[in-house]
């Protein structure tokens, strides 16, 4: 057996069934007799969403309700039961003896979108001043509801009862209309079908719109609303001009598409029945409404006062030919609007709406919305009867109004608000407003017109609504003052999500009460971020990131939060995401310090090494040294006892020490000297330093006298520029110690010659070109005088070299030497030269033939020749001089030696008694 | 000798001579002005006596003189000296000193020469001959000294000649392993020579000693002289 899913509740149903089982909704939608062309505004939708249901492509373009009502025009046949409604909306679900508020909100959402799906079709359709809002609305009715398919199963047998079904084929029945009952007419819809612009109250402004454009149950006049004449009005929409919703309607069975059957729509006390011709054009299409004047087999709109389906709208309750209760409500402008202008019957004041019969400042300046007192679940819902026949709306006062809603103006208003909207296309030359009179029994008009969804909001917001000092807002006003009496706030908590800063100025005008509300931190804080912060649970609480890591990312966000768009589309906002992420934003990349990481020990060791370096540049503080000195001291007993020593001898000038005897090379020197005549000449070499003349002139003297007890003539020659000035002292000591007077020719004194070696090798060859004069230049000895005859080193009988430095003697030895031949050369020399010069005396060949060295060699000689010079009166002071040398040495090393030799016997005993 | 005995020059010359000799002999207690003030004076004499010597015995009657009144044979021989002596003159010009290349050149070959000359012909040949000579037949039993002992002091003279010779052979050998070193007889031979210069230095050192001392006692002599002839007239 075939089952249907009920599109409210998802539950199988059984196929035959038109009502779900369980949520009483209408399986089947109803599907809308396609008696009549489609209307122009239908064909221009189809023109643009160029449907082409036979390929199965639908433009996304096109609703639903529309696809479905255009397939049904190209072929009946191939409709299916695949191809009908899906789910109908919320409001069909709901069902109708449900004041469900939810049910009440999905119709009044249904409600709105047919009203923006009608919108959106007039704003894309080319805007004409003529074209009359009735048409739209008509088109509105005829353009199928954007609803999902559904099975005749599942449509509700209410729903299949009322049908447009534009296909000719597929005839859904059209329900019965019964006779409308004028008294059970609201008088607003009444009104409104009565009124024109030129009888007032009561009357519905005649639309000037094109008739064809208007949709018919715009044009059917309130009495027709109860009537068949009413019913009459109401015409099948064309097949193209119904609208998907009103699929619903579809009669139980029809597999076609609901059509919603505008008679349906028409409320009595039992159902509403519209004359044909007063319905409008979308929602007489498929609708058959039965009246005086309907055709044999036409769909009968029900009349049957049954148990309306829980999941029919409210407002079929009100629709003609439905058999809804009288209760339900029908929106009273809907019913006004049916009345078309061919309504002769005026709508009677009392039926006209409180808000359609104000003046234009009084509807200005009512509030659309509900009052107060409307709101409460106290107030019993108002039928449709009683809201026509009694005063509607209640003139708000206008100390309780704000100024936007006083000065609110129709031209200047939002048009994006419903009912403006509505009203300005319904009535575009104001009929509307000049209809709206208030009359003096209309002063007191209550709202009766509450819609449905208000009433349940009513109920559900329960007993407290109003005690819950709700502000009266307009929904033009923008102000946030409001006046509402005190006792509206007093003694009541006011929740944190209504106190802000706006409403704590709000609150303290309307209390007067300047102290501040309690503001929870939790929602202060949520309030100034914009979120609301809700309790995580403990998983997700541990899940959280890091503290850092949320405080980055708080920056970031703080960051982005702080900065401002200022170009884009998103000008002016805050928290913008970056369109560019941060890596590709040019910065300049972060600095990193090039600082070497050391250590502690690592810092400590290079101080020290900088330290040092820093120290070798500076000039360290020599040592002071101390004024007397260990050294100093020595030196000084030193001396002292030398001098003393000295000193004793030569005052108390007595020999105390014996003369030494004489060396062979001294020896050989008298023997040679002995050898000498009187005609011999002695070149004597006179090359000494003048420190050293208290030695060398005792030597030299010894020998020179020897040389003058001879009468040897004597040449002095000398390398040292000083020699010759010496060589005059002492010949000059010689002369005195020794009582000689040489002088004359038997001296000659060469002079100094230069070039050293050189000038004694060129003297030994040729002494005449060396020294041509003599010291005092005035003589030439060579040609005349002591020198005649001599012409080379070989012709001097005998070469004396009087000098302390060793070199000089060798020097000598080694130049002169070889030019004598056979002459012999004798060194008269210092006690620190004789060693040196030794050898040549020693060695064979000799090159010396004889040595006087020294003191010792000067007293020798003075002993050997018997005479006293200087040498042997010296000698004494020399020789203690001497000893006291050597004592003043052997006592030194000894205290010296002690040390070293401690410490050399420490070092091969280290050990010492613990050894042994 | 007496003051009265003594002239003037003699007199003045004793007294400048006996400040400077206790001037000098300051220096017992280290050096000191007195002491610099003597030094510098001698050396300021000495230099200003060398310079007069330098010019009245060379200078002048062996250039100047023969140039100015020489014939035109001695001039021309003059010519070669002059030339090296004022290019030699050059060399106290750091930017004409190059010129001064040739004398000093000169210079210094001719002392080499010598030098070279002198020391070969006058000390090493003769002093190598000697060695040799000392046992030789000429020096063996002459001088009436018994041939023993003349041959062990020539056998000694000998030993310490080579052994001083010895000690100045740096060259060394590497055996094996072990750092270079002398060998066992070098080291030896070495050693002793070692002892001979030793020896000699002290010896030298004494004659140095002596030099001084004699110096010393010559000086506190004259102190003496002077000191007395001024306290003992006549």
């Amino acid at each position: 057996m075939a089952e249907i899913r009920c599109p409210m509740c998802s539950r199988l149903n059984p196929d035959e069934l038109e009502i779900c089982q369980f949520c009483q909704a209408r399986l089947k939608p109803l599907i809308a007799k396609p008696n009549e062309p489609t209307p122009d505004w239908l064909n221009q939708t189809e023109d643009d969403e160029n449907l082409d249901d036979s390929t199965g492509v639908n433009q996304p373009v096109a609703p639903d309700w529309l696809r479905s009502l255009r397939s049904r025009e190209i072929s009946h046949d191939d409709l299916s039961e695949d191809q009908s409604m899906g789910d109908p909306p919320d409001w069909l679900r709901a069902g109708v003896d449900a004041p469900d508020l939810l049910s009440a909100q999905r119709r009044e959402s249904n409600d709105s979108d047919w009203l923006a799906d009608f919108r959106s079709r007039q704003s894309d359709e080319e805007p004409t001043e003529t074209e009359p809002v009735q048409q739209e609305i008509e088109e509105e009715k005829l353009a199928p509801l954007d609803v999902p398919d559904t099975t005749d199963a599942e449509i509700p047998d209410w729903l299949s009862n009322a049908r447009f079904d534009n296909d000719t084929v597929n005839e859904p029945a059209v329900p019965e209309l019964s006779q409308p009952d004028t008294d059970a007419e609201p008088e607003w819809l009444a009104r409104l079908r009565s009124v024109h612009p030129t009888e007032g109250v009561g009357q519905v402004p005649e639309p000037s719109a094109d008739k064809d454009e208007i949709p018919d149950w715009l044009k059917a006049d309130g009495q027709n609303l109860g009537s068949a004449a009413v019913d009459q009005s109401f015409e099948s929409a064309p097949e193209e001009e119904v609208p998907t919703w009103t699929s619903y309607f579809e009669k139980e069975g029809d597999s076609a598409d609901l059509v919603t059957d505008l008679n349906e729509l028409k409320s009595t006390e039992d159902e509403l029945l519209i004359p044909e011709g007063d319905l409008p054009d979308w929602l007489k299409d498929g609708s058959h409404q039965p009246g005086p004047n309907a055709e044999p087999g036409e769909p009968e709109i029900r009349k049957d006062s049954e148990q309306l389906p829980d999941d029919s709208p409210p407002w079929y309750a009100t629709a003609p030919g439905r058999p809804f209760k009288p209760t339900d409500q029908l929106s009273q402008w809907l019913r006004l609007e049916a009345s078309g202008p061919d309504s002769s019957e005026p709508i009677p004041a009392e039926e006209i709406p409180d808000w359609l019969k104000a003046d234009k400042e009084d509807l200005v300046t009512q509030s659309l919305t509900p009052k107060l007192e409307e709101l409460s679940i106290e107030s019993e819902p108002v039928s449709i009867d009683e809201g026509l026949s009694s005063s509607q709306f209640e003139k708000i006062p206008e100390t309780q109004l704000t100024d936007a809603e006083l000065h609110y103006d129709e031209d200047k208003a939002d048009l994006d608000d419903d009912f403006a909207l509505l009203e300005k296309k319904l009535f575009p030359d104001g009929e509307l407003e000049q209809a709206l009179v208030t009359t003096p029994e209309g002063d007191d008009l209550q709202a009766v017109d509450d819609p449905l969804w208000l009433v349940e909001l009513r109920q559900k917001m329960g007993d407290s609504v109003e005690d819950q000092g709700l502000l009266k807002v307009s929904p033009f006003s923008e102000d946030i003052e409001h006046e509402l009496p005190a006792e509206a706030m007093a003694g009541q908590a006011i929740p944190d999500w209504l106190i802000d800063v706006h409403a704590q100025e709000a609150i303290e005008h309307i209390t007067g009460d300047s102290e501040p509300l309690e503001i929870s931190q939790s929602f202060e804080r949520d309030s100034e971020n914009g979120l609301v912060q809700a309790d995580l649970p403990t998983w997700l609480e541990a899940m959280r990131p890091v503290e850092a890591v949320a405080a980055a990312a708080a920056d970031i966000m703080d960051e982005h939060d702080q900065s401002i768009e200022k170009a884009g589309p998103l000008v002016g906002l805050k928290g913008v995401l970056p369109a560019e992420p941060d890596v590709t934003l040019a910065h300049k990349p972060d600095s990193f310090g090039l600082k070497l990481q050391v250590s502690d020990m690592q810092r400590t060791r290079a101080d020290m090494l900088q330290e040092l370096v820093q120290n070798e540049a500076l000039a360290k503080p020599l040592p002071r040294k101390p004024a007397i000195s260990s050294q100093r001291i020595l030196q000084v007993v030193i001396a002292v006892t030398l001098i003393l020593a000295i000193l004793s001898t030569l005052i108390i000038d007595t020999p105390i020490a014996k003369v030494p005897g004489f060396p062979i090379e001294t020896g050989a020197v008298s023997e040679l000297i002995n050898n000498l005549s009187s005609s011999d000449r002695v070149l004597v070499a006179l090359d000494f330093q003048p420190a050293f003349s208290g030695e060398m002139e005792a030597i030299g003297a010894t020998v020179l006298d020897h040389l003058m007890l001879r009468g040897a003539q004597i040449a002095f020659i000398s390398t040292n520029p000083s020699g010759p000035l010496q060589a005059e002292r002492l010949v000059n000591i010689v002369n005195q110690r020794y009582d000689h007077s040489y002088a004359g020719e038997q001296i000659t004194n060469l002079g100094y010659i230069s070039g050293g070696r050189a000038g004694i090798l060129a003297f030994a060859s040729t002494p005449r070109q060396l020294a041509p004069l003599t010291f005092d230049s005035e003589n030439n000895p060579w040609d005349s005088g002591s020198l005649r005859g001599v012409s080379k080193a070989s012709d001097f009988a005998l070469t004396m070299v009087i000098t302390e430095n060793a070199d000089t003697a060798r020097m000598w030895i080694e130049q002169f030497q070889p030019e004598l031949e056979s002459k012999p050369l004798i060194m008269v020399l210092s006690a620190q030269a004789a060693p040196i010069i030794r050898p040549y005396y020693a060695g064979s060949p000799q090159q010396v033939q004889g040595i006087v060295s020294g003191m010792s060699g000067a007293a020798a000689y003075e002993n050997l020749l018997g005479r006293v010079g200087i040498a042997r009166s010296q000698w004494g002071a020399f020789s203690l001089g001497v000893l006291a040398a050597c004592i003043l040495i052997l006592l030194g090393g000894i205290i010296n030696a002690f040390p070293i030799i401690g410490a050399r016997m420490q070092k091969t005993n280290p050990g010492g008694d613990d050894q042994l | 000798m007496s003051i009265t005995s003594m002239s003037m020059a003699d007199l003045i010359g004793a007294g400048v001579a006996f400040i400077l000799t206790l001037l000098i002999l300051s220096y017992i207690i280290g050096d000191n002005p007195l002491f610099r003030v003597a030094l510098h004076l001698f050396v300021g004499v000495a230099s200003g006596l060398a310079v007069v010597i330098a010019f009245y015995n060379i200078l002048w009657p062996q250039m100047i003189q023969p140039l100015l009144f020489g014939s035109e044979i001695e001039r021309f021989y003059l010519l070669i000296p002059l030339v090296l002596s004022g290019l030699l003159l050059t060399k106290i010009s750091p930017r004409l000193g190059g010129w001064g290349r040739l004398a000093v050149a000169f210079l210094v070959g001719v002392g080499a020469a010598t030098a070279i000359g002198g020391a070969i012909l006058g000390t090493l040949f003769p002093q190598a001959l000697a060695s040799i000579n000392l046992f030789g037949d000429t020096r063996v039993g002459s001088g009436g000294t018994d041939i023993l002992i003349q041959l062990a002091e020539s056998a000694f003279i000998v030993f310490g000649t080579v052994t001083t010779l010895a000690y100045f052979q740096f060259g060394t050998r590497k055996i094996n392993d072990q750092p270079a070193q002398h060998g066992a007889a070098l080291q030896v031979t070495a050693w002793v020579g070692e002892v001979f210069i030793a020896i000699t230095f002290g010896a030298l050192f004494a004659g140095v000693y002596l030099a001084t001392l004699s110096a010393l006692v010559e000086r506190l002599g004259f102190l003496v002289d002077f000191i007395f002839s001024l306290v003992i007239p006549g």
